[in-house]
């Protein structure tokens, strides 16, 4: 009788052992599994001068420019490219570039509907053919790099 | 980036953890928490402070800083009497081996964040079109941003990621990247505040183990640097939840604890809606024992609403005279609301996403619960610790905000599918920190006996 639950108590002790030696392998193994996959998440992405906001960001800085030699101290700016304009549909993919332009112009205010507005921001940038002269505005600054800028024509 | 943009951002650090570090000191006991927890928690509260100084002072921000900075310091020298540091002391430290391996993990891992910061600098979809343009409207166009901050996408939301990232670029220039850096230091904050905790209540074994699960969570890390609101509004969350069970667990209970739990769910609410339903969470926990225990409760939340008081009273003025309504609840009648209610179809969708979700949300190789399930069988389930008062509350905060995510796709006006796919991972992400917080709680102290479950 004796022997058998000193019998029991060793292997039970033992398999008690040899759970937590387990257990203690999953912690291990499961950590430096999700470091390694962690590493890998990090990289990935292409390079900071193809990334859209920067390049906008780049382009936008001329513009602003002009705006301020014109002594324009207004906020709104109209949007406009080769699919979004007067008398043109919206465009999905137009969208989402002038919402990254948008936010590159903080504190200016660009707004989708060019009525109205002194001026207008042609987005061009996808290599479409940029337009001399939209109805009513004049184009005053144009450094083809596919973003110019139109000056309402005072009536 | 150069030398002294860096140095300006550090400074800026710098003195929000100072800030934050002093408060948690005054409010507390001598040894009430271990000097490492007040480090790690020092850069939220001070984040909570700084946020609300540059939102209510805005030009004299930096004389309002210094002048607290000062007088907060001049109270700690007075009330504490700091004895001279032990440098020799100092220089004897030994970094235990595995908080070593942490360590050294956690510089591989920032080192791969910065790079990828480079290639990202304003950030992820959210990051730009939310929180960096509020940022930019506040920081560029400082008279009238109130009216122009509604030209953003969602300027309902709350200011403090925006609020933090103007008071930066104040400090060091109008710098993309520092909004990225900004970012990456809430993973940090959370995984220190993780890490010294359980480290205090159940061992540096189970703090290492339970903050490098949090660390190789890899979307928890990769959102940091896609500058949103989802990752310091986690770091929010279990820093509440942390000093919560710490306050019911210390005997005699320290009322600083649960001031400072207010004031950092006030900041989870001033940093995102999802916060606001988080901080109504913690208070019905909190209230929950006033059905049977009256007069212990409503003091109890009566300080933790102290605590939250000023962040809730910026949060209210934002909202009543800034914000637009919320689209979840604007035009909303009541009919529309019980016909999303009682669509059948709706809560299955739900339920399944939250199951299936819950699975991937990390992005990881390894769902840490299966490590963190193996390490309560390696150190010993504590069923004692589970039936808990303070355990209770601590995951009864956390069920009570998953609660109120489900609900609030139910009510989503959005197509359901779109809603899901598009948040339901970063909502589960806020919680995280927290559940792998009370998840290593219910393991036995170190040096308990573990030879049985």
């Amino acid at each position: 009788m004796y022997d058998f639950v000193r019998f029991k108590e060793v292997w039970m002790s033992l398999l008690w052992k040899g759970v937590r030696i387990i257990a203690g392998i999953v912690v291990v193994w499961s950590l430096v599994a999700n470091f390694l996959n962690l590493s890998m998440s990090f990289s990935g992405l292409p390079p900071r001068e193809k990334e859209e906001i920067v390049i906008y960001e780049k382009l936008f800085a001329p513009i602003r420019f002009a705006l301020f030699t014109e002594g324009y101290d207004g906020r709104n700016l109209g949007y406009v490219s080769a699919r979004s304009g007067p008398d043109k549909p919206g465009d999905p993919l137009d969208d989402v570039r002038r919402g990254k332009l948008r936010y590159v112009a903080i504190p200016l205010i660009l707004l989708p509907d060019p009525q109205g507005m002194p001026y207008l921001i042609g987005d061009y940038t996808g290599g479409d053919p940029i337009p001399e002269s939209l109805e009513g505005f004049v184009k005053i600054h144009d450094d083809h790099s596919g973003l110019v800028l139109y000056k309402k024509v005072s009536q | 980036m150069n030398v002294d943009v860096g140095l300006a951002f550090l400074q800026a650090i710098l003195v929000m953890t100072l800030l934050g570090f002093f408060v948690i000191e005054l409010l507390l006991p001598p040894g009430a928490i271990s000097r490492w927890l007040v480090w790690a928690l020092a850069p939220a509260v001070g984040a909570g402070m700084c946020s609300m100084i540059i939102f209510l002072f805005r030009r004299p921000m930096f004389t309002v800083e210094r002048g607290l900075l000062v007088i907060l310091f001049g109270l700690w020298v007075w009330k504490r009497r700091p004895p001279t540091p032990n440098v020799a002391r100092l220089l004897a430290y030994r970094i235990p081996f595995l908080n070593f391996l942490l360590f050294s993990a956690m510089l591989v891992a920032l080192n791969a964040a910065v790079e990828r910061i480079d290639h990202i600098p304003h950030g992820g979809t959210d990051g730009y079109a939310i929180w960096n343009s509020h940022a930019r409207y506040l920081f560029r166009d400082p008279h009238s941003w109130q009216q122009h901050i509604q030209n953003t996408h969602l300027p309902d939301y709350p200011l403090l990621l925006p609020t933090l990232l103007a008071r930066v670029w104040r400090y060091s220039g109008d710098v993309p990247d520092l909004g990225g850096l900004l970012g990456l230091l809430f993973p940090v904050i959370a995984i220190a505040v993780l890490g010294t905790a359980l480290a205090e209540l159940r061992g540096s074994s189970a703090g290492v183990l339970v903050a490098f699960a949090l660390l190789t969570s890899s979307y928890y890390m990769v959102l940091g640097t896609h500058q949103e609101a989802d990752i310091p509004l986690s770091a929010f969350i279990l820093c509440t939840v942390a000093l919560i069970y710490l306050y019911f667990e210390r005997k005699p209970a320290p009322k600083g604890l649960l001031i400072l739990a207010g004031f950092l769910a006030g900041s989870a609410a001033w940093t995102k809606n999802e916060g606001i339903l988080f901080f109504v969470a913690t208070s019905i926990a909190l209230a929950f024992p006033v059905l049977w225990k009256p007069r212990l409760t409503l003091p109890r939340v009566g300080v933790f609403l102290i605590g939250a008081a000023l962040p809730l009273a910026v949060l209210v003025y934002f909202k009543i005279a800034i914000a637009p309504g919320n689209y979840l609840v604007s035009g909303r009648t009541s009919s529309d609301l019980a016909a999303k209610v009682m669509d059948l179809d709706r809560h299955p969708t739900i339920f399944g996403a939250f199951l299936h979700t819950a699975w991937v949300f990390g992005k990881w190789a390894v769902h840490p619960i299966i490590p963190l399930l193996a390490f309560l069988v390696w150190r010993g389930f504590d069923r004692h610790e589970i039936r808990a008062f303070r355990w209770l509350t601590a995951a009864g905060i956390l069920l009570i905000a998953l609660g109120g995510y489900y609900w609030i796709y139910v009510i989503t006006p959005i197509e359901l599918s779109v809603h899901l796919g598009s948040s339901l991972d970063r909502l589960l992400m806020h919680l995280w920190p927290s559940a792998i917080f009370v998840i290593g709680l219910a393991a036995k102290r170190e040096g308990i006996n573990t030879e049985k479950i």
